[in-house]
């Protein structure tokens, strides 16, 4: 038995001590001849040897060495492998007598028994073993894989054990895992294998990959994908094993690798994490997250890369509670307790990692106890609980982001109001200041625009004889505006001796239209009337302006019936909408050739007016403050006007200087990452 | 100033500062006066829309049978009972015939006016700025001139074509030709310039509305200091 | 049938009004009537609307739900404007006077905030909206008007700038008309799915 290492053999070339299973010394590399090297016989290197299996086993029953009898009730305590073979080889070797009776009984069957029988049988298999070259061939080839693995998992077992651990120092939780392993290969070695999925069983030689596989599914991996070189490793790990050949020296290999770990049970967490930022140093929040959600999910549902780094630090809190499963078959009372109350426990254990140690930490208690204590603690589960619960908080973070937060609202509404209040008061204050400070409001004397110098040039050219329609279509908030650029412009045409007739589009005309007669110096009984429907009462009449007017009775009691509308020689549009002067322009206008059509209107409206006076449907309009001068600025301060415009002048280049260096700063962040 | 011009002003200004409160984050003094404006609006209009529309339009003709233009009114009267049947919720679908005529009417004109009031008349203007007798005077061509209408001309059909939104739809978007691209950018340039003589406009004609107002307080202020 | 009638009507509407525009003749008097019928419709369409609110106002106020002051406030000076309307008529100066007194000075100050409002809008405009040739060009046309609109180059009074003034102050004009354009052709595809039935009140 080499379960606990307690013997190293020291290498015949440098002396230094190695492993047992060390077919090669780990210090100078020098031929071992241990391995495989049962008690009493001789060493048979397999790499070199180039006899089959039958002449080994030839040469081992012919050698006289052998036949001596070894410690029968030793080894037959012993259900290893090793002390079959043991107990095999005290068969082979037993006296010529007994082969004598043996021979006879075969003979005569019906007179040896049902106990003879048996060991006939026994014989027969082993005489057919000798003569099966192929699968000598095979178990040969299998050994020799086993060897190589072995070497590995020494060379790193040596490693680690310098580091952490005393030569030959075992760690609890194997001496725990070879504990429950014991009445498993006692007997049960059979019901382990149509438990699992596992082809050939529990694998005997605990490598990476076997181990991998088996927390895959233990815990229901299902991501069969992301692990298809996986089964082909355990296969070949599997191939090697036959399940009744559990060898220890197989046995005691695997775990000692994560001897390491043992001492930490709770290392593989930050360590996963760790990896898994490793693995994902480019990877959007959402590839993370899923990520971490498919691990959480699904519980060892790992990335490649991560499995690679992780895995080995949870293989003894895996192989624990695998040995807890394969325990369960063997101790009479079921465990009661469900995945997630196992998680729950382990979750309350793991809060105090000396409480976790103790959990893990064998005791005199019998040994089939011990995995249900360390299972209790299921480090891999804390993980994937871990995982959750932070890919859930970030999910949540996520989702949150961008939504009002009951309690967040106030302030952020508070600062956005709190801006609005100050910009507004900012423009508020300048424009009073500016209106209260100095002398009067200055005299403006600002050059037309085209379009404004060629309605003057108009309006100019008319004579007493021109009838000019007013049209007046605004609302009371552009009202002081238009009426500041239009009662000029009455002025002239009043000056020019032009026949008036007003029209209102807008109901809103009726109390307007005073307010600009008296800006314009007007009669107060000039009369405004009040056109419904706006041009649409006018196409008809314009179409054909001989009409009968009692078919619009709107027209047939106005002023317009006692005229044409051809015989308006201007017709005047103040307006607040550039929608309403294109529907004149696109309704009467191409109706009546004769008439001209120009427009008062709002700074706002006027660049979508310019095509129609660039195309000659409007002779003009007027519409900048200027436009109107010098009624203009007359009639308001034109310092806080300007003020006004500074103001947003500075408000704009602020915004772009704002928006250039939150670029700059977003840029040096970038470069700095 | 007479009494009422003084109440009329005490009025306005009292007016003024319940809209401008909104600034402090009022809403009951805006919106009482907003609430007031949308009552006198409705009722102006009600009254002038009776008295101006409905009374002359429809009710006069219906009042004299023997009138010629009592048939006609009949056509209005019966498709004015049909909307009014809108208020009510069995009745919303009756509303769709004399909306349908509305509509139909309206789309019609439409048509007439685009075309001849619009389309053709802005499309004509493009191309007679490359008349020949404008552009080349006195044996000379005008380059500014030649210059100011290919520029034109590029930034209509550019702007055009930012509206052009015809392409291969990959993955929800709209994918257009380089080319298309390219004087779809150019257009955005042009409209990026109206725009922004229209935010200054606009602005413009807030700042004269502000400062008339606030002139109205300040006026009102200095009747009393 | 009641989707095939709204739009026969309306098809026969818009063909009546292409067959008078182009009959000018006896067409114009077709135009003229079925025109009054709109307006008639139109008007009574504003009316049935006036109606809605003020039906939704009382209703505000007999449910007593919340802002049913304002409600009161709206129904009330509709009352009184009605009633003074209806006593002196809607031309009387003095009922004229008092409806400009209230209606002025609320759609100025309206139209005032609307200044404030796009002081703090120009503050992030460009935070917002980002960097594009739309927004650059943008904002470097709303400088140019801002400076020009203050009125200090023109003073200058040179005849190099004056004409450098006058082509920028073209420059709008251009985007303009291709808007123009552009909105007209729509209205052109608009109005000829209104007519047949793709588009309008009888195609929910």
């Amino acid at each position: 038995m080499t379960d606990d290492h307690p013997v190293v053999h020291l290498c015949p070339v440098c002396g230094k001590e190695n492993l047992p299973m060390n077919t090669r010394c780990v210090h100078c590399g020098a031929e071992m001849e241990s391995l495989f090297t049962f008690d009493g016989l001789p060493s048979t290197p397999l790499e070199d040897d180039e006899h089959s299996l039958p002449d080994i086993i030839e040469d081992i029953r012919n050698d006289p060495a052998l036949r001596t009898p070894a410690e029968p009730d030793e080894e037959a305590a012993s259900p290893t492998e090793e002390g079959l073979t043991a107990q095999g080889a005290g068969i082979d070797s037993s006296p010529e007598w007994l082969s004598k009776v043996r021979q006879r009984a075969r003979g005569e069957e019906d007179a040896v028994g049902g106990l003879v029988s048996g060991i006939n049988a026994m014989d027969a298999l082993r005489s057919e073993e000798g003569s099966a070259g192929l699968e000598g061939e095979f178990t040969a080839w299998i050994s020799r894989i086993r060897e190589q693995n072995q070497q590995e998992n020494s060379s790193r077992f040596r490693q680690q054990q310098n580091e952490v651990e005393e030569p030959g120092e075992v760690p609890e939780w194997l001496q725990r895992i070879r504990a429950l392993r014991l009445p498993t290969y006692d007997g049960n070695t059979q019901e382990s294998e149509s438990k699992k999925t596992y082809p050939n069983g529990v694998p005997q030689e605990w490598t990476d990959e076997a181990l991998m596989e088996l927390r895959r599914q233990a815990l229901a991996e299902e991501g069969a994908e992301e692990s298809e070189e996986l089964p082909q490793d355990v296969a070949s790990g599997e191939e090697e094993e036959p399940a009744t050949a559990l060898g220890s020296d197989d046995f005691s290999d695997a775990p000692e690798p994560e001897s390491e770990h043992s001492e930490e049970p709770f290392h593989n967490i930050p360590e996963d994490e760790k990896s898994a930022e490793v693995n994902h140093p480019d990877a959007t929040v959402d590839e993370y997250l899923t990520a971490s959600a498919e691990q959480a999910q699904a519980g060892a549902h790992e990335l490649p890369e991560t499995e690679e780094m992780s895995m080995p630090e949870a293989l003894p809190e895996e192989q624990a509670a695998e040995s807890q499963g394969e325990t369960q078959s063997v101790t009479p009372e079921p465990s009661e307790k469900t995945a997630d109350a196992e998680v729950d426990s382990a979750e309350t254990l793991a809060a105090d990692d000396s409480e976790a140690q103790e959990s893990t930490k064998p005791d005199d208690a019998p040994e089939l106890e011990q995995p249900r204590d360390s299972s209790s603690v299921l480090p891999d589960l804390l993980l994937l609980r871990d995982q959750q619960n932070r890919a859930n908080l970030l999910a949540s973070l996520i989702e949150q982001e961008g939504r009002e937060i009951a309690g967040r609202q106030p302030s952020k509404q508070l600062s956005g109001k709190g801006g609005r209040i100050a910009v507004a008061l900012l423009l508020i204050i300048g424009l009073v200041v500016s209106m209260l400070i100095g002398h009067d409001a200055p005299t403006v004397s600002l050059p037309m625009s085209v379009p404004a110098g060629a309605l003057n040039a108009r309006v100019s050219s008319l004579t007493k004889a021109d009838q000019v329609l007013v049209v007046l279509d605004y609302q009371a908030a552009a009202s002081r505006e238009l009426e500041t650029l239009a009662a000029p412009v009455l002025k002239t045409m009043r000056a020019q001796g032009a026949e008036l007739i007003f029209l209102t589009a807008q109901p809103s005309g009726l109390f307007l239209g005073q307010s600009l007669l008296e800006k314009a110096g007007l009669s107060a009984d000039t009369k405004i009337e009040y056109l419904p429907g706006s041009y649409l009462s006018l196409i008809g009449w314009a179409m054909n302006p001989a009409a009968p007017a009692d078919l619009n009775p709107t027209l047939a009691n106005s002023q317009l019936a006692k005229h044409s509308l051809s015989s308006f020689g201007l017709i005047l549009l103040i307006s607040d909408s550039s929608e309403n002067v294109r529907g004149w322009l696109e309704q009467i206008a191409p109706w009546q050739a004769s008439s001209t059509f120009a427009a008062v209107t709002t700074q706002m409206e006027a660049p979508v007016l310019a095509p129609y006076f660039d195309s000659g449907q409007l002779v003009g309009y007027a519409f900048a403050l200027a436009d109107g001068s010098p009624g203009a600025a007359a009639a308001f301060s034109f310092r806080a006007y300007r003020v006004g415009l500074l103001l947003m002048l500075a408000m704009l280049v602020l915004s772009a200087i704002a928006k250039a260096d939150a670029d700059a700063v977003r840029r040096e962040e970038e470069r700095a990452k | 100033m007479s009494l009422s011009d003084l109440i009329v002003m005490i009025l306005g200004v009292a007016l003024t500062i319940m809209v401008f409160s909104y600034i402090l984050g009022d809403r009951l003094f805006f919106g009482i006066a907003t609430h007031i404006l949308i009552g006198v609006s409705a009722g102006f209009l009600t009254l002038v829309t009776i008295q101006k529309v409905i009374l002359p339009l429809l009710v006069a003709p219906l009042s004299s049978p023997a009138a010629p233009g009592f048939l006609l009114a009949l056509v209005p009267m019966t498709l004015s009972i049909l909307l009014i049947l809108m208020l009510f919720r069995r009745g919303v679908q009756a509303g769709a015939i004399p909306l349908a005529l509305l509509s139909g009417v309206l789309a019609a004109l439409a048509i007439i006016g685009v075309t001849r009031g619009t389309l053709a008349p802005q499309l004509l203007s493009i191309f007679s700025r490359f008349d020949p007798a404008q552009l080349i005077q006195e044996a000379e061509p005008q380059w500014s001139s030649l210059f100011e209408a290919m520029m034109i001309l590029l930034g209509v059909i550019s702007v055009l074509f930012v509206f052009h939104h015809q392409g291969k739809t990959k993955t929800g978007g709209v994918v257009r030709p380089v080319f298309l691209e390219g004087i779809g950018s150019i257009g955005q340039i042009f409209i990026g310039i109206t725009f922004g003589a229209l935010f200054v406009g606009l602005f413009s004609t807030a700042l004269i509305a502000l400062i008339n107002s606030l002139s109205d307080i300040i006026t009102f202020l200095k009747l009393w200091f | 049938m009641k989707r095939i009638l709204p739009l026969i009507v309306g098809g026969l509407s818009a063909l009546t009004v292409l067959a008078a525009v182009f009959l000018p003749g006896q067409g114009s008097s077709v135009l003229t009537v079925l025109l009054n019928w709109v307006i008639v419709l139109a008007a009574i369409t504003f009316l049935v609307a006036v109606a809605s609110l003020a039906l939704t106002h009382l209703r505000f106020i007999i449910t007593g739900k919340k802002g049913f002051l304002l409600s009161l406030t709206l129904l009330f000076s509709f009352a009184v404007t009605l009633v003074f309307g209806f006593l002196r008529g809607v031309e009387d100066p003095v009922f004229l006077k008092w409806i400009g007194a209230v209606v002025r000075p609320i759609e100025s100050a309206l139209l005032g905030l609307v200044a404030l409002v796009m002081m703090s809008a120009a503050l992030k405009i460009f935070r917002e909206r980002g960097w594009s040739a739309l927004t650059v060009s943008f904002g470097v046309s709303a400088v140019v008007f801002l400076v020009l609109g203050l009125g200090f180059l023109q003073n200058l009074n040179l005849p190099v700038l004056n004409g450098v003034i006058r082509f920028v102050e073209g420059l709008p004009m251009i985007g303009a008309r291709g808007l123009l354009i552009g909105i007209a052709i729509g209205l052109l595809m608009m109005a000829f799915r209104v007519i047949f039935g793709m588009e309008g009140p009888g195609n929910d």
